[in-house]
This record gives C-alpha cells, structure tokens and sequence, in this order.
C-alpha cells in the first residue's frame, strides 16, 4: 500500500509546482526579484494560463492524432496487403526521427504557410514517428513461441492481434507515447516563431526584448509540464504493467 | 513456382514506381513566380518550355514503366533503373528551373508538390532496392552513397541554379558559408567538449551506485526539459553573473551570443553522452569481468582492457544522439545572437521568405543526416563484440 | 485419430516433409523421433495448420482437415511447444482458459477446469492466479500441458514439450505424464529429438531423416530388430539402458525369497540387511542399483515387507525374446 502511494508521489509534486508557477507566478517573480526588475512579464497581454492552455491544446490535438495514425498504421503492417510497407515504414520512422524538430516545422512553413494549422500538422507528423516506430517493432518482439501457441490454439488472426500481440506490445506503444508528448511539448514551444502561439511566445518575446522575468515565466510552466507528463507516463508504466512481462525496448 | 513469373518490385517499390510516374504525369512540379512578391503558377513537368518539359516526362514514364515489367529476379537492372529515377527527379527539376527563368534575374523557381511527391516515390524505390539487396550490405551502402552523390554532382555543376533556393544562395554566399560553419563550430565544439567532459564522469561515476541513480535521474529530467526552455532559462543566471561581475562580462559572457548557445547546447550534449557511457559500462555482461579476473587480471586491467573496450560502441552511440540533436538545436541558437543556420532559418520566418528558409532548412537536413549516418557506420564498425 | 496422407512440404525448393503417409490410432501415444532438422516439427504443424503442406492429405478423427475452419480445427486440437509459450500477460488461470474462452465456454466452468488440471499436473491451486513469469521452468512446463488439455481435446500434438528444462525436471515431468496419459488416453503426436525419452514415452516410434518416415515400432522392437546405419548411429549402442527406464522392477521380478546375492547396506546396529526397492522402480535405476552395490540380486518389496526378488538373470531373462509389450 505504502510502495504503491509512493508512485503518486513525483505527478503531485510536479503538479503543485506547475500549478504554482502558472497561477502564483507573483510569488516567484517576487523570490527572483533580485535579478532586475521586469518590463513587462507582470502586465502581459494575456494572463500566463491563456499561453499555457493554448500550448497544452497544441499538445494535446497534434498527440490525439499522433497516436491515432501512428496506431492504425502500426496495426495496419499486420495485415496481409500492407506486410511488405513494414520494413520500408520503420526505417523511413527511424530516418526522420533523426531530424530536428526544427527542421520539420520550418520546412512546414514553405508548404503550408504560417499559424497554428501548419505547426499542428508538423507536430502530429514528427509526433507519429515514435510513436509507430515503437508500435512495429513491439509487435514484433513477441517471442515466436507465444505467437505459435496462440494460433495452435485457434485464436483467429485478429483475436491474435487484440488479446495478445497487443497488449504485450502495449508497453512499447506506451513508451512510444511518451517519447512522442515530450517532443511536441518541447517542438511546441518553437511553433511560437511559426505563430503557433502557446508558451513559447513568451521565451521567444523574452529572449528578443531581454527580459528575463518573461523568459522565465514562459520557460518555467513548460518545463514543469514536462516534467509533470514525464511523471505521469512512470506513473502509468508502473500501475499497468510493473507485476508483468510485456515487450519492452 | 510462381517466384519467377512475378514483375516487377514487391509492393513498395511498385507503389513508388508507379508514384514517381504520377508526379511527373499530374502533379505541379515547379511553382513560377515572376518576381519575389507575386503568387505564383504552378507548372507540370510536361508544361514546361516546349519539348524539353515533354522529354523529361517521357523518360520518366518510361523508366516507371520498366520497373513494372522487368522480371522480378532482375534486381540489378531495376537498382540501375531507380538510380536513373533520382538523376530524373534531380535533373529535371534543375533544368526546367533554368529554362523558366533563363535570362530573368527578378524571376523565381522553386520546388511544387510534383517534385515532393517524386522524391517520396524515389525514396520508396530506393529502400525497396535496398531490400532486395538485404544480405548484401556493401551493395546497399553503395546505392545510398549513389543517389547521395548524383544530388551533389549535380548541385557542384551548378544545375540547380535556377532555382529560388540557389539563386537566394548565391546572393547570400557569403553569409550562407560563415552562418553554416558558425553551426558546424557551435555543435561540434560543444558536443566535443561534452564528450571530453562526459566520457570520464561516467567512468568517475561507474560502479558507485547512489551516485549513479542520481545521475540518471538528473539525465532523465534535463533530456525532458523542451530546449528553448533550457536555453531561455540558462540566460538568467549568465545574464545576472555578467551585470553583476565586470570580469565575466570581458570574458565575452553574457545572456546573449555564442556562449550561452554554445553552454546549452554543451549541458542538452551531456545528457546523453553520460546516459550511454553509464548505461554501457554497466551492460557488461559480469561473466565477462569475472573471467577476466579469473585470468588474473587487475581490477584496472579489467577496467581498461575488457569494460572500456566493451562499453564503446554504446558510447559512441551516446555521442551519434548528442551530435544529431546538436545539429538541430543548434538553429535555436540564432534567437540568441549565436549565428547558425538558424539566423536564415528565423530571418525567413520573419520575411515570410520560403527560399531563406529553404536555404537553412536543407543544408540543415543534409548534415543531421550525414552525420547520423557516418557516426552510425562507426558504430558499427567499432561493435565487434556485438554488444548493439 | 490422426492420418495423412502422402503429406509433402516444400520451403523454397527443400523438400522438408517427403510423401509421409501415417497413423495414429485412437489413445495412442506415438513419437516423432529424429534429428533436428528433419521434418518433425514441420509434420506437426502440418497437422494442426499451422503450415500448409504443398500436397497430400490428412485426416483428424476421420474429417480431412482441408474441410474444417482451421480455428475450429486448432481448438479441437492440444498444442503444447517448446519453451512453453504461455501468455506472459495473463495468469495461470486465463493461460489454462484460454482455449475454452475462445469456445465460450462459462466462465465457472473454466475456473473449475483450470483448478482441476492445476491438481492433475500436481501444482498447487494457488498457483491460479500467479503470471507465468512467476514460475520456474518445470511449472510452466506444466501449466503448458495443462493448457492444451484445459478444452479435453482428443488429440493432443506436443513439440518438443520438455526440451527446454533441466534433466531432472524433465525426468519428473516425463513421468508425471506418463500417468497422466495413462489415465487420460489422449491420442498423441509427441515430437522430440531425444532418443532416451522417445524409448520411455512411446508407445510407438517414428524414426524421420530427412523428410522421410524411415523406421517404425513399438520402443522393444526399435532395440532389438536390427536397423540401418542411420536408425543405428541414432539410437546409440546404449538404447537398451535408455529402453529399461520404461519397465518396472514389478514387471521383471520374481515372487518369493531366495536371496543369495542380494546387496546388503550396512545398517546403524551394525547389521547387514538387504536392499529393499519398491516394484515401482524403473528397471534402469534397479540396474543402476546392482552395478553400485556390486550385487547380483535385490529384494522387492511390496507393502513394506520383502516379496520377491530381482535378479540380473531374471531381467536377462526378461528380455531375452525382445522387449515385452507392457502398458
């Protein structure tokens, strides 16, 4: 009972932090008052939490539809037609998970012009690649003799699929995820030069005009968000699959 | 039975053949501008400048077609045809770019959907070649380095240099250069020094075990922090140190400019490069280290001969990570003043200039690639106790 | 029963599987036995669909199995593999269900199965509800048979199904099945490339090289009728020591006390008494027995007291025409 309360331990602390610097963000410009005084990052525009929910809505819809494609077309490799794509797919993931972030959103800006639709875009297709590169090669470390034994049992090929190269491979999908949310936590934040908006607007705005208490203000809620998702992505690898084997990479 | 009557690629290289003829038959291969400002128009292949466009087309066509035809056991003749399809893609994007602005300075030529596509497809057939090549790594490696090479001698020829984004180089060369091995310094310094850095913690670390549970924790936490986050927050304290103390402010330190890129990019390199020197310390498999003690070796013998010799190949792919993602993050540097690529980059976002962009952005996925894959064949070269 | 029919594989041009044609009577237990890459596990993946054979047939209780849904055909069917391959996301009790899930069976039904095969493979109930990782190899071993019996198939295929543990293990887990196959009569294709435990298990022995069936009987006759190079060089010149663990002192020995040679273990009083083994004895241990005591003869017992005796020469004499058929 004690072991398992402790898990919820990290997410909390995160979350109070993060909850902190975004609706107490006074207290820390006051502590932090000593480096110089703040042009503008006390009377901004917009309140800190606008930012921070149009960076997490960024996050989360470019991740929503990460994960959906990055699933389907994982799954879709186990199928007949499309057996021969699953090599090419995973090395085309693997080749472009090598590029910078940056340089997919950038080159999202010739194609499709500026503001939130072409970074959302950038984001779901440089968020997929972990995500199926995870998929693929989970479901494919499910030990040949579990495979065998599920069809000489007479599981159909979907059964197969869904009650057991799934969940075996659900770790690594996990895993995949996770990778995926941090990225476009970090990638999000330079949509900001894109017109994205989301807290990066502050760090860039802040770097441009020097001043430093706006910089934090927008660099500290996106750090501790993703701390706080890192947090939680542990939190759920222990409860879901800590007493059992699955695939893991 | 029926292998030797099958034409053709398997699935991917056919769906690449047959998009390649696609691209070149329907798409827009070349987006026309008359001069910077203007929208422009789009022009297929065939479209362009009476029958050279045409040409262009037909070859391709033909060269799709073939791939179909040919007799699946016909491998060598479809890698030479798909080399063919890159020289295709590449070369007659370059000529018809030329054609269309011959002679007009202010015009502008760059890149349409048709040309995209094409090279999507090229990359299709090329991996397919590459899979039916699978036991033969020298030949894979091969085809790789061909494609690669036809894009540079055809770039070094100067075929391109109708289009927009070469034109934009030319006008900005000098810039271009210095910004590009101002990146290449800020990555790869930093990165060097990181290793420098990194390499004998790991080993100061290795085996003392609270230690290195904190270390991976602090690793794990600095990887997850979003980079312009790091590089904002690391302005505050070099900032505040440079007001505040007038011997840090003359050695050239200060919130903006190269050092605080360069400090950044140096601690975002750390993390992975102590992540792997520990990780492969400590996957050495102990039977290893007890046989080499039973031999009667010391315990700095085993250290120097057998786990080092046997944690490298991971270390050096910890260095491949921190090289690749340097490269990247490097462009973020120019926020700061720290020149890069990035300074294109972020000038063309705020000109909305897609040339300029395109000028960063290229040279950008060029050398994360080369470098990936150079330090990749390193790695592997160095693994010989297969521990990867 | 199971049948085929001039069953044939071809992978790429090699011929794994050559024109076989078999059968395997209702409750028998028939071994598959040859080197590894001889066709055997291709043969039994054959049966269960798992590989489609390039041409032939073959029969399942009289159906040909070309004519049944092949997931239909695989839940008739136990499927026990080497390394096990249990589900290492589900426990014990949902390994051992599986099959009756997939045939909706009731859920109390398949609890009460589960728990009832959990005694017949001899671990304890509790073990219901741990994960697979949680057992040692010989327990999962166990849970793997349990699973393919869980559904009460008539026809159980087992590769390999003890290869994978330890010797001492393995010995225990051949003799628990033995038992159990006693009791439950199952027909069974049981694949293995061990001589010693293809003597002790078969009823009946399939020698393969090569693709082919090239030599086939009961384990007595494959030791005591002459076989080619191949059949010979297999089986080692010490099959009949392999053969004797199949008979029991029981069987061989002789009623009443006439013990000259009997070996004599020292006892704490200071007294010579003969050693006693029980007529549950493999005749192999017996020998075993002989050769370490330096003796010609032991007492059997039965109940406790002294019954009879064994002799070298009664177990020569045992053997002499060939090795009796004895269940």
């Amino acid at each position: 009972m004690y072991n398992k309360l402790k898990l919820y331990v990290p997410p909390a602390l995160w979350l109070l932090l993060f909850l902190l610097s975004v609706y107490r963000f006074e207290w820390i410009a006051q502590w932090l008052s000593f480096l110089g005084p703040s042009k503008g990052a006390l009377r901004a525009r917009a309140p800190l939490s606008f930012y921070v929910f149009q960076h997490v809505r960024l996050v989360l819809i470019s991740t929503f539809f990460s994960m959906v494609l990055g699933i389907t077309l994982g799954l879709l490799t186990r199928f007949r037609p499309f057996r021969e794509f699953k090599e090419p797919l995973l090395q085309t993931a693997t080749f472009l998970q090598t590029l910078p972030s940056i340089a997919i959103l950038a080159l999202s800006v010739p194609l499709l012009g500026y503001g939130q639709a072409p970074v959302v875009i950038a984001l779901v297709f440089y968020g997929l690649l972990p995500i199926l590169r995870n998929i693929i090669q989970g479901l494919d470390s499910v030990p040949e003799e579990v495979r065998l034994s599920a069809a000489g049992m007479g599981m159909t090929p979907w059964q197969r699929l869904i009650d057991v190269e799934w969940p075996l491979a659900l770790p690594a999908v996990l895993a995949g995820i996770k990778t995926s949310v941090i990225i476009n936590v970090s990638a999000a934040t330079i949509g900001a030069t894109m017109g994205a908006g989301g807290l990066g607007v502050l760090i860039v705005n802040g770097i441009r005009t020097m001043d430093i208490m706006l910089i934090i203000k927008g660099a500290l809620p996106v750090s501790l968000m993703a701390f706080l998702i890192n947090s939680i992505f542990t939190l759920l690898e222990e409860q879901w699959f800590g007493n059992r084997d699955g695939v893991r990479l | 039975m029926s292998e030797n009557k099958k034409l053709g690629y398997g699935k991917v290289g056919n769906l690449g053949a047959a998009l390649y003829a696609v691209s070149a038959l329907f798409f827009p291969y070349i987006q026309y501008r008359p001069n910077r400002v203007l929208t422009g128009e789009a022009y297929r292949l065939w479209q362009i400048d009476g029958m050279q466009g045409i040409i262009y087309c037909a070859i391709m066509l033909v060269i799709s077609l073939l791939l179909f035809v040919l007799p699946h056991k016909r491998r060598f003749m479809r890698a030479l045809l798909t080399l063919a399809a890159v020289f295709m893609t590449l070369f007659s994007l370059g000529q018809s770019a030329a054609s269309l602005t011959s002679g007009d300075s202010i015009a502008r030529a760059s890149m349409g959907a048709g040309f995209w596509l094409s090279l999507a497809s090229v990359f299709l057939m090329l991996s397919a070649a590459r899979l039916e090549y699978v036991h033969d790594r020298l030949f894979q490696n091969a085809l790789t380095l061909f494609s690669l090479s036809i894009f540079f001698v055809l770039l070094f020829l100067g075929v391109f240099d109708g289009l927009s984004v070469m034109r934009e180089y030319l006008n900005r060369k000098e810039t271009f250069l210095s910004q590009a091995s101002a990146h290449l310094i800020l990555a790869s310094t930093s990165v060097g020094a990181a290793t420098l850095l990194g390499v004998p913690l790991a080993f100061a670390l290795f085996s003392r075990k609270r230690l290195e549970r904190a270390v991976f924790f602090l690793v794990n936490l600095g990887q997850t922090i979003p980079t312009l986050s790091l590089l904002g927050l690391l302005m505050v304290p070099l900032g505040y140190l440079s007001s505040k103390y007038q011997i840090i402010k003359s050695l050239g330190i200060s919130g903006v400019g190269f050092w605080p890129a360069w400090i950044a990019l140096f601690i975002y390199a750390l993390f992975p490069i102590l992540h792997n020197a520990l990780a492969g310390l400590q996957m050495v498999d102990p039977a290893v280290t007890q046989a080499a003690f039973s031999v009667g070796m010391t315990k700095n013998q085993v250290f120097y001969k057998v786990q080092i010799p046997l944690a490298i190949p991971l270390m050096i792919s910890g260095v491949r990570t921190a090289l690749t993602q340097a490269m990247g993050n490097a462009v973020l540097a120019a926020l700061i003043g720290g020149g890069g690529l990035g300074s294109l980059i972020f000038l063309g976002l705020a000109q909305s200039a897609p040339d300029l962009i395109l000028l960063g952005t290229l040279p950008l996925v060029l050398l994360t690639f080369l470098t990936d894959a150079l330090l990749g064949r390193v790695v592997v070269a160095l693994d010989k106790g297969g521990s990867l | 029963m199971i049948q085929t029919k001039n069953l044939t594989k071809i992978y790429n041009g090699i011929t794994a599987v050559d024109n076989v044609s078999l059968e395997v009577p209702s409750g028998e237990l028939c071994v598959l036995l040859g080197p590894s890459g001889c066709g055997k596990s291709t043969l039994l993946k054959m049966i269960n669909a798992l590989v489609p054979p390039t041409s032939g047939e073959i029969f399942v209780n009289g159906k040909n199995t070309h004519d049944i849904p092949v997931e239909l055909l695989r839940r008739g069917i136990g499927y026990v593999v080497q390394n096990v391959g249990l589900f290492p996301h589900y426990t014990v009790m949902r390994n051992i269900g599986v099959v009756m899930k997939l045939l909706n069976k009731p859920k109390e039904d398949i609890e009460k199965r589960a728990l009832f095969l959990l005694d017949l493979i001899g671990l304890p109930r509790s073990y219901a509800s741990r994960y697979p990782r949680e057992l040692s190899g010989g327990e999962a071993q166990r849970v793997g048979v349990a699973r393919a019996l869980a559904a009460d198939p008539a026809i159980l295929l087992m590769d390999e199904p003890f290869g994978s543990v330890d010797p001492l293990n393995r010995e225990h887990l051949q003799n628990s099945f033995t038992e159990i196959q006693k009791t439950l009569k199952k027909t069974v294709l049981f694949v293995t490339h061990d001589v010693s435990e293809a003597l002790m298990l078969g009823d009946r022995i399939l020698l393969m090289q090569e693709g082919r069936i090239v030599r086939e009987g009961t384990p007595g006759d494959l030791v005591f009728q002459e076989g080619d190079n191949f059949s010979q060089a297999f089986f080692g010149s010490e099959m009949a020591l392999k053969l004797l663990s199949r008979y029991r002192v029981g069987q061989a020995y002789t009623k009443g006390m006439k013990i000259q040679n009997a070996a004599c273990q020292p006892s704490r009083v200071g007294e010579a008494i003969p050693c006693l083994v029980s007529g549950n004895m493999p005749l192999s241990e017996a020998l075993s027995l002989m050769i370490i005591n330096g003796c010609r003869e032991l007492a059997v017992s039965g109940d406790g007291f002294p019954q009879g005796t064994l002799s070298f020469e009664s177990l020569l004499s045992y053997f002499r025409k060939g090795a009796p058929n004895v269940q």
